[in-house]
């Protein structure tokens, strides 16, 4: 055994709760109109699915060579992220761009799921996951180590500018008033899926009293991610079919917001770096 | 104020964390010393839930501890170490979960002075309970294999990094600005003055006994740190004397140097980060992680980090230096 499986079902339980937090952020954020970032939110989903799987084999999905490409895919895809960033910024800048902690999560992810299909290919194929990697020895597990480190470095890091009182990541969207849609970036066929949808979370009120994102805050650079270009009301567009919102609507606005805050996509990156890096030392 | 020192700005909060000005919101290097501490809570709260210390090994460990202590110390580290063993699962996730909240209290801004109490508190209590208080007492330790004992290290950053600065003059360096000058010079110089001494105990200055500690450890270490071992080992058999007193020699210097000049205590701090590093890989092998069943990174990480924070980053008031 690499843990009790409790702990290891306990960490599973977090991850997989990050992914359906991720989830929730993607609905919130196609609901509201706001589109920042999905191949984060996209990317976490996958991983919390993957990190549960490989903690309690019982939620296994995918064999460790398909989720290996996957991963390999998304690093891929934030390594070129940052190398466009890093064309224009110097490195500090750089190293505080919000992408590069998710680089180093897939990278991990790339590490562990090679590092885990080649033990078990070498111990046999009845072993699954974690939980059955007693006795298998990992290649390379300094690099494990050197995971660990920077996942666990970034955890304290990201900590500290969630509570940042310049930035106040969490507070500031929290207090916030609800996210609107960007219609001038929105196509016309999502248009009214997408209103119907803000009818259904209570934020068409908002579009027809204001017609633009009444809060900047909603838009700012937060701990999680870079600014978000904010609603460009276009005035000669159509603002899409006037949709009296629901009786739920009041109640579902805070839950938009929460979903969104920058404050919650920093706690999911947070909770995955800690359990990454648990995952990379018992590894080793 | 010269440009450089280590101060409170304008816009930033007399304990550290900032103002309400964007500026202020930038971690000062004592923001990034607290950060390096929490990064090393977590990774302590992560290797305590490995699966060895859900074992019996974990609480025969513990109670290993307690060989050749007085008895007024070993005796509650026996009692301890017997409540772990019967109820493994609960103390040693009661112990893995407070090293984690540790660290992240002292990330998050507004827990930083209640994590930073709790963790002095913490550490004093590992390092009796846990550590039998580093072998200090019967002659058991050595620099090399982590004098004075690697927890004791949090406690003593936790003081030096405490977020406040107290009136008056510019501290000429991180650790200097919550307990003053010469509070942190005297912490400096039992520190590393201690180590010094610890190098040349009998234990340390016989033959084989550096030689033997660090051949020691290449058992389940990776080909390259298993190679650093046998390396530092062949330099060091039957060396042991000499390298005793070149290590102490070497201590030493750090220990008075941070009473000297600008250029003699960055002399003196750049040394300590060296020789901390140099033991961490070469004496203590990244703490053993590598080789699993480690509980914490060993001392070297961490008297790298008491180091930086002794980084001069301003000009020493004349009237604060003892030689110039």
């Amino acid at each position: 055994m690499m843990g009790p499986s409790w702990l290891l079902g306990a960490f599973a339980a977090v991850m997989l709760a990050v992914a359906a937090v991720s989830a929730g952020r993607l609905v919130a954020a196609r609901v509201s109109g706001q589109l920042a970032d999905p191949d984060i939110d996209g990317t976490y989903i996958l991983m919390g699915i993957a990190m549960a799987g490989m903690l309690t084999p019982s939620l296994s999905t995918l064999p460790s060579a398909v989720w290996a490409a996957v991963f390999a895919a998304t690093t891929v895809w934030f390594g070129w992220r940052v190398a466009r960033s890093a064309r224009s910024q110097d490195f500090r800048t750089m190293a505080n761009d919000h992408h590069v902690p998710h680089l180093i999560h897939s990278a991990a992810m790339v590490y562990m799921f090679v590092a885990v299909g080649a033990a078990t290919a070498t111990a046999g194929p009845a072993m699954g996951g974690m939980g059955g990697m007693s006795g298998m020895v990992i290649r390379v597990p300094t690099l494990a180590l050197v995971f660990a480190l920077l996942l666990l470095g970034y955890a304290a890091w990201d900590l500290d500018r969630l509570s940042n009182p310049a930035t106040a990541g969490w507070r500031a969207v929290a207090s916030a008033p609800a996210p609107l849609p960007r219609h001038a970036s929105t196509p016309a066929s999502q248009r009214v899926t997408v209103d119907v949808a803000m009818a259904a979370a209570g934020t068409t009120a908002l579009i027809s009293d204001h017609g633009q994102a009444p809060d900047e805050s909603l838009h700012a650079p937060g701990p999680a991610g870079p600014a978000v270009p904010a609603a460009s009301a276009d005035p000669a567009e159509p603002s899409g079919p006037a949709v009296v919102p629901g009786p739920g609507a009041a109640a579902a606005q805070p839950v938009v917001r929460a979903l969104l805050a920058p404050g919650l996509a920093s706690c999911c990156r947070v909770a995955m770096g800690i359990t990454m890096a648990y995952m990379l030392i018992i590894l080793i | 104020m010269s440009d450089g020192t280590v101060t409170a700005s304008p816009g930033r909060l007399r304990d550290g964390t900032a103002s309400s000005t964007g500026e202020a919101a930038k971690p000062d290097a004592r923001r990034w010393l607290q950060l390096g501490l929490a990064a090393t809570w977590l990774l302590d709260g992560v290797l305590q839930y490995q699966s060895f210390m859900y074992t019996k090994g974990f609480a025969q460990m513990l109670a290993g501890t307690a060989d050749g202590n007085p008895a007024a110390i070993a005796h509650p580290i026996t009692w301890a170490a017997g409540i772990a063993a019967h109820h493994l699962a609960v103390t040693n996730t009661a112990f893995a979960t407070i090293q984690v909240l540790l660290g992240i209290g002292i990330a998050w801004r507004p827990a930083l002075k209640p994590a930073l109490a709790a963790s002095i508190v913490w550490s004093v209590a590992v390092w009796w309970f846990g550590e039998g208080l580093g072998g200090v007492l019967f002659g058991g330790a050595s620099p090399v294999s982590g004098a004075p004992g690697a927890v004791i290290l949090y406690a003593l950053l936790a003081v030096l990094l405490w977020p406040v600065d107290p009136d008056g003059p510019p501290a000429p360096f991180v650790a200097a600005r919550p307990v003053g000058t010469a509070v942190a010079r005297a912490l400096w110089l039992v520190l590393w003055g201690s180590l010094a001494y610890f190098a040349v105990t009998a234990v340390n200055r016989t033959a084989s006994g550096l030689h033997d500690m660090v051949a020691g450890m290449a058992s389940g270490e990776p080909g390259w740190l298993a190679a650093v071992n046998r390396g530092t080992a062949d330099v060091l058999a039957h060396r042991g004397l000499a390298a005793s007193i070149v290590l102490a020699v070497l201590l030493g210097a750090i220990a008075v140097g941070i009473f000297g000049p600008r250029w003699m205590v960055r002399g003196a701090v750049l040394l300590a980060v060296l020789v901390s590093a140099v033991i961490w890989v070469c004496g203590q092998d990244l703490g053993g992680i590598l080789a699993g069943g480690a509980t914490d990174p060993n001392s070297g990480l961490l008297l790298g980090l008491v180091a930086l924070a002794y980084w001069p980053a301003g000009v020493i008031p004349a009237s604060e230096r003892i030689t110039s």
